[in-house]
């Protein structure tokens, strides 16, 4: 007997009859494809609103000016006959518009008065064409951006290197992760292989309540329990600390990594258990050598989504890592020590944007620009995650069914 | 039946079951440890805020204004009020679009390309930072729509922070309604959009409703977007739509950064309220969610 089956299709081909019901199922359909199609405009709202002031940050007046200061130095440092080992020194002075700056590079070229080059400069400044001085501000900016190793965009003497707050970034993250892959791990292992039914249920909503307490709540902790914990067995610690915050950041991860570790070792075949067991080998050798070998990539994919979420957490560490973005050592081995102390404050790059929010940076300033920059570099970094996550936990399916 | 003797190299195998199984006992007590532990220390500090706040928690706490003269006297009205009307005009957004994106790709949309981008950009935007929403919220709403940092910029912000989590939501509650409801309604003549209004949706409520109170908690707990659309206000009047706000995370983030003691109690108050509503918010979604479960089987 051939089943009969009633398709959305085969209804519309009814409905053909009758052009008022066909009209307003087809409106109908317009409106929730409207609904899905929102999502995509949302999407590119964000990389839009990015990458506006983002364009905008890289191609700002401050940095053309500066290139400019820059070749107004070097060529004036030339013709003094200043060598051409110094001309590196002298060049990297030329930073801003300031008095002091002219100053400073006045000071190494000889027979040179900061108002003479401030005059060669304004010269400068009128003879170069706006083509000229976008592609220079665009290349200057992201020297700048990518190859300085200083942070100090609010300051007056400001620096604009990303990596100290990327550094806080990864750090709190790496913290947070050492904390979150083996409790979650446990977490997983636990309830998915040891505990019974019963118990199990009851559990998996208990830990996601985890990562549902507010950021807010978990920067409390984490600066006014923890953090004098820490101080205790580190005397030297500051009380924003990025160990604390990392700790606590850690817990708020569990959930992530377990509830999709825990699908992931669902996801294994109970034959592949079955035949561990008639070797004789023990639960714990099934778990360690059968069931984790095989869940892997759903693992790792959980493990990436974490470090996502790690990355673009923002009240914990506004509130428990502080302001400061880390300040590099000359020495090649400071400078590592630097990086990877857990035990001092350090900003992240979401702090840096909680930080201007709430310093109200007028629009249009190079501060606020400065924002987007970072949030440009924060969700190009998460995305790449979150897609990285995807890819991996899709051919893990791939394997098994 | 007898066991055979092992014979040659297979008579040196010592299995060693006991340690083994030792180990594996030990190994199963660690599990076990490692999933209360995080549970353990989060009562711990839950304890520890109670005892430093409830003390604070009194009339003052939900009826007065902030102060930053006498925080002793200081409450979270404003605040509360703040986060009463972002989340009801959060809801009354990300709902509607959140319900209507999930019915067209669980009901209308065919299998195919474009489908499948519109798959991955919901599941990428549940991935975008909420400070990164703060940012479009910031640049689009108060400074290229021209809102200012209001209460209906931070509740359009929040709408899509939270609008993939319903969308999510609402995909599995329809998906779980079972084929043959619809098979019915089809053969009885109805047409699709009769079909997911009079069946699919009603069947698919409680799952929806619990997933939108999910999402609520996330609005309510949520201080990083709104803290970059609205900044850090003092308000010291009740909040309407287009009015500055702040809202309770923004303010317990306000009090812990003030060096006093008080503000520290008055943050813990402000912590234990906050805590008090999620809890009630997610004790609703698990008894909806029983009560239908039960429903279903009868």
């Amino acid at each position: 007997m051939q089943k009969l089956t009633l398709t959305p299709q085969s209804v519309a081909e009814a409905l053909r009859g009758q052009p008022a019901l066909q009209r307003r199922e087809a409106m109908i359909q317009l409106v929730m494809l409207t609904c899905a199609i929102f999502c995509i405009f949302v999407t590119v709202g964000i990389v839009f609103i990015l990458l506006e002031v983002g364009i905008q940050f890289f191609t700002d007046e401050y940095f053309a000016n500066s290139g400019l200061l820059e070749q107004a130095a070097r060529e004036l440092a030339i013709q003094q006959g200043v060598p051409a080992r110094e001309l590196a020194d002298i060049t990297r002075l030329a930073v801003d518009e300031r008095a002091v700056t002219f100053t400073r590079i006045a000071e190494r070229i000889p027979n040179t008065t900061p108002e003479a080059l401030q005059e060669y400069y304004e010269n400068l400044k009128q003879t170069t064409s706006g083509g000229q001085k976008l592609w220079l501000a665009f290349t200057n900016s992201l020297r700048r951006f990518f190859l300085d190793n200083r942070w100090t965009p609010l300051f007056a003497s400001k620096r604009f290197g990303i990596w100290p707050l990327v550094n806080g970034t990864v750090l709190v993250s790496a913290v947070a992760m050492m904390v979150a892959v083996p409790f979650g791990l446990l977490t997983a292992i636990y309830l998915s292989l040891y505990a019974g039914r019963q118990f199990s249920t009851l559990m998996r909503p208990i830990v996601e309540i985890l990562a549902g307490i507010p950021t807010v709540v978990y920067g409390y902790f984490a600066l006014l329990y923890i953090s004098p914990i820490v101080q205790r067995i580190y005397p030297d610690a500051p009380i924003f600390n990025v160990l604390s915050a990392g700790l606590m950041m850690g817990v708020m991860i569990i959930p992530t990594v377990s509830s999709i570790s825990i699908d992931a070792i669902n996801a294994v075949p109970r034959s592949l258990l079955d035949g561990a067991y008639a070797l004789g080998a023990t639960k714990m050798e099934v778990i360690l050598r059968v069931v984790f070998p095989a869940a892997i990539s759903g693992i790792i994919a959980s493990i990436i989504l974490g470090i996502s979420r790690a990355v673009g957490e923002t009240m914990i560490v506004t509130v428990a890592a502080g302001q400061q973005p880390v300040a590099y050592g000359d020495s090649f081995w400071s400078a590592l020590q630097a990086a990877i102390n857990p035990l001092q404050s350090m900003a992240t790059m979401t702090a840096f944007i909680a930080q201007v929010a709430l310093g109200d940076a007028p629009a249009g300033s190079i501060e606020y620009k400065t924002l987007y920059a970072v949030g440009l570099s924060l969700f190009l970094m998460t995305l790449a995650m979150n897609l990285l996550s995807q890819y991996i936990s899709k051919r893990f399916r791939e394997v098994y069914e | 039946m007898t066991a055979t003797p092992l014979t040659g190299a297979a008579s040196r195998f010592n299995p060693r079951l006991d340690r083994r199984h030792r180990i594996g006992k030990v190994f199963e007590i660690i599990c076990f440890l490692g999933t209360i532990a995080a549970l353990i220390l989060l009562v711990l500090l839950m304890i520890r805020v109670f005892s430093e706040g409830l003390a604070r928690l009194d009339r003052n706490a939900f009826f007065a204004y902030p102060s930053q003269l006498n925080p002793q006297e200081a409450g979270f009205r404003a605040s509360l009020l703040g986060s009463l009307w972002i989340l009801i005009l959060t809801v009354m957004m990300a709902l509607p679009i959140g319900v209507g994106a999930a019915v067209y790709l669980e009901e209308y949309a065919p299998k195919n390309r474009f489908t499948e981008i519109l798959e991955l950009n919901i599941t990428n935007l549940a991935g975008v930072p909420s400070v990164v929403y703060g940012m479009l919220g910031l640049g689009l709403f108060v400074r290229l729509m021209r809102l200012g940092p209001v209460v209906l910029a931070g509740a359009m912000t929040t709408a899509l922070v939270i609008l993939p989590v319903i969308i999510v939501a609402a995909r599995e509650a329809i998906r779980a309604v079972p084929q043959s409801f619809r098979q019915a309604s089809y053969g009885l003549g109805a047409t699709r959009w009769q079909t997911i209004s009079n069946h699919v949706l009603p069947y698919a409520v409680p799952g929806i409703l619990t997933g939108t109170i999910i999402a609520m908690s996330r609005a309510i707990g949520d201080a990083a977007a709104l803290l970059v659309v609205g900044g850090l206000v003092f308000v010291q009047a009740d909040p309407g739509l287009f009015s500055r706000f702040t809202v309770l995370p923004l303010q317990i983030f306000f009090s812990i950064g003030q060096p006093q003691l008080a503000f520290r109690q008055l943050a813990a108050a402000g912590i234990i309220i906050l805590l008090i509503v999620l809890l009630v918010l997610n004790a609703t979604a698990i008894y909806l969610r029983s009560r239908f479960e039960r429903q279903d089987r009868s």
